[in-house]
């Protein structure tokens, strides 16, 4: 053995064969059954709670229908997913003043206009500076991409993402889906959470509804 | 290792009756050869690989999508998989296996990974990624700790650096602020405390290393995140304070009337990740960052000198490590300054300027070689001592 691995090896016993240490590593070593039922139980516990929270979210979020836009073909079909853009994923840059930066949350509060479409009207850093006392819906998003707030107004966007703009198919069947968005109207049913959360219900494609069933059938 | 140990255990009972160990002695250095854990064995290879196998059918049967399968039945084996990995490392650790045991505890792990993307494709969360990599790492983190799971924590090491690297490139930049600044991506250290609070539990060496190596990557690529002119002047001033406070505590532990083996080992590895550190930026500024030749002149001979100061003080303490990562450093850096100056006019004029500087210092290094001979033989048994 290399001197160093001595020298390692002994710095390893010094600095760790300290009292509360031993006894920190003894209790662990007495409980190694108990704790790995606990380690298997809450592992399974996270999984469960992810579940519930979107089941909950699916059967009691508010439930309104976005127009899917067409997407740069490109981007649409990518793996296992139809990628989805929506009127709302760009708002105009002047809605939200001073820098913002990527992956920052922001809320957009959307109002439905004459036609009965959902519109992005207003948005903040808060629910409160989106206008969430003046009615509407307020849904949660992240900025993906956002120019300088002094760049020509009438043309600077914000990019949004609200989570909702990946539609899974089973493997091999987006081509078929890629084409139908192309070729029709889509519509995106969004289930909406009081804290702006949303979750993507479902499509309407042609006139057609694609739904997942409940995870229970009733 | 195996052999080695058995090998010992031979050693140990002719050494009791030659009468160079007491009875008592030889029971207690037995008890500690088994409290040790044992080295890399090829069925532990084998089972570790089997495991990122399974973890990988795992993932790839959530990327399948399989719809003829209603998402409960999907949702059911998951669960199913992920109590009997941990049902299997408990039968494991009863028959006494452990290593196999560790690596059911990973497959465990692999398993709840491979649940939270099975729940995000189910209900088409795309979200921020970088969420689910951090509920996933922390799950792992518990399973290391609670569990004393290397394999578990090497993972959970992986997972934080794949978390807090996606935040700071992907996510972290001030795309519209005037100032251009990116927030430190600071909720790693946290987490890095915890890591290597978990190997130090474990006793396991190479992982406290592992933890050193996250935040040095994350040091220089928080660097890379933040703008300005200044960033990898700071970062190489913090590895020059790392390394230069490890010598000072290095050489007053040294000097002290009792000689700390901690004190020392832990410096010496201080000054071995300091040095990384400050290297990694010094080397960004010589030959990423495009300096005018009067700069890289400056920093090159810079990092000449301090590269020298480190070979020298690493020998003069005893740091074998050190005296390595000096000379390595000295390769890479001769090595790059020629690449980067050969075939301009100036170029060979300091290729030569700095070669004939490298023999010079070399001879130096030879001179001073021969009469730290003497000071490591003091050192060895003031140790001992």
């Amino acid at each position: 053995m290399s001197e160093a691995s001595n020298r390692a090896q002994a710095m390893t016993r010094s600095a760790t064969h300290h009292p509360v240490l031993v006894q920190a590593a003894a209790v662990l070593a007495r409980w190694r059954y108990p704790l790995l039922a606990l380690v298997a139980l809450s592992q399974a516990a996270v999984l469960a709670y992810m579940v519930a929270g979107r089941e909950w979210l699916l059967d009691n979020g508010r439930v309104i229908e976005l127009k899917v836009q067409p997407v740069d073909p490109r981007d649409l079909f990518r793996g296992d997913y139809v990628t989805l853009a929506y009127d709302i994923s760009q708002l105009p840059r002047q809605l939200i003043a001073g820098g913002l930066r990527r992956g920052e949350r922001i809320y957009v509060r959307l109002a439905q206009d004459e036609k009965g479409s959902w519109q992005a009207v207003a948005a903040g850093r808060t629910p409160a500076q989106a206008g969430s006392s003046a009615g509407g819906v307020v849904l949660m998003g992240h900025v993906r991409y956002a120019v300088q707030p002094m760049t020509d107004a009438a043309t600077a966007h914000i990019w949004v993402a609200y989570g909702i703009e990946k539609f899974f198919v089973p493997e091999g069947t987006g081509r078929e889906i890629e084409a139908e968005v192309r070729a029709s109207d889509v519509m995106a049913h969004v289930a909406v959470a009081s804290d702006g959360t949303a979750a993507l219900k479902g499509l309407t494609v042609a006139g057609e509804r694609i739904e997942m069933p409940p995870l229970f059938p009733k | 290792m195996w052999i080695a140990r058995r090998r010992l255990v031979e050693d140990l009972a002719r050494w009791r009756s030659a009468g160079w160990v007491t009875a008592e002695g030889e029971a207690h250095i037995r008890q500690d050869l088994l409290e040790r854990r044992s080295g890399a064995s090829l069925p532990t290879v084998l089972g570790i690989l089997g495991v990122v196998l399974l973890g990988f059918a795992a993932m790839s049967f959530v990327a399948a999508n399989w719809q003829d399968m209603p998402r409960l039945v999907r949702l059911a084996i998951i669960f199913a998989g992920l109590a009997g990995a941990y049902a299997a490392a408990a039968g494991l650790f009863a028959r006494g296996m452990e290593n196999f045991a560790h690596a059911a505890i990973l497959l465990g792990i692999a398993v709840f990974g491979a649940g939270i993307m099975l729940i995000a494709q189910m209900y088409h969360i795309e979200g921020h990624p970088p969420d689910a990599i951090l509920v996933w790492a922390m799950g792992a983190l518990g399973a290391g700790v609670l569990l004393r799971s290397n394999p578990a924590l090497a993972a959970a090491t992986a997972l934080f650096g794949l978390w807090s690297g996606w935040e700071t490139v992907a996510f972290s930049y001030y795309l519209s602020a005037p100032d251009n600044l990116v927030p430190i991506h600071w909720p790693l250290l946290p987490a890095a405390a915890a890591l290597a609070a978990g190997f130090t539990l474990n006793r396991w060496w190479p992982g406290v290393h592992l933890v050193g190596a996250l935040l040095s990557a994350w040091l220089v690529l928080q660097s890379h995140a933040v703008g300005g002119d200044t960033r990898h002047v700071i970062v190489a001033l913090i590895g020059l304070a790392v390394t230069a406070g490890a010598i000072f505590v290095a050489r007053a532990n040294k000097t002290a009337a009792k000689t700390e083996a901690v004190v020392a080992d832990w410096s010496a590895v201080l000054l071995g990740y300091g040095l990384i550190t400050a290297y990694a930026a010094l080397w960004t500024l010589q030959f990423i960052e495009r300096p005018q030749t009067a700069q890289l002149i400056l920093l090159a001979v810079l990092t000449i000198v301090l590269l020298l100061v480190i070979i020298f003080q690493g020998l003069s303490l005893g740091f074998r490590g050190a005296v390595w990562l000096g000379y390595v450093g000295f390769s890479i850096e001769i090595f790059s300054l020629y690449v980067k100056t050969v075939g301009s006019l100036l170029g060979s004029s300091l290729f030569f300027l700095v070669a004939g500087l490298i023999v010079i210092a070399l001879a130096a290094l030879a001179w001073r070689l021969h009469r730290a001979e003497g000071d490591v033989t003091w050192d060895e048994e003031h140790r001992h001592v």
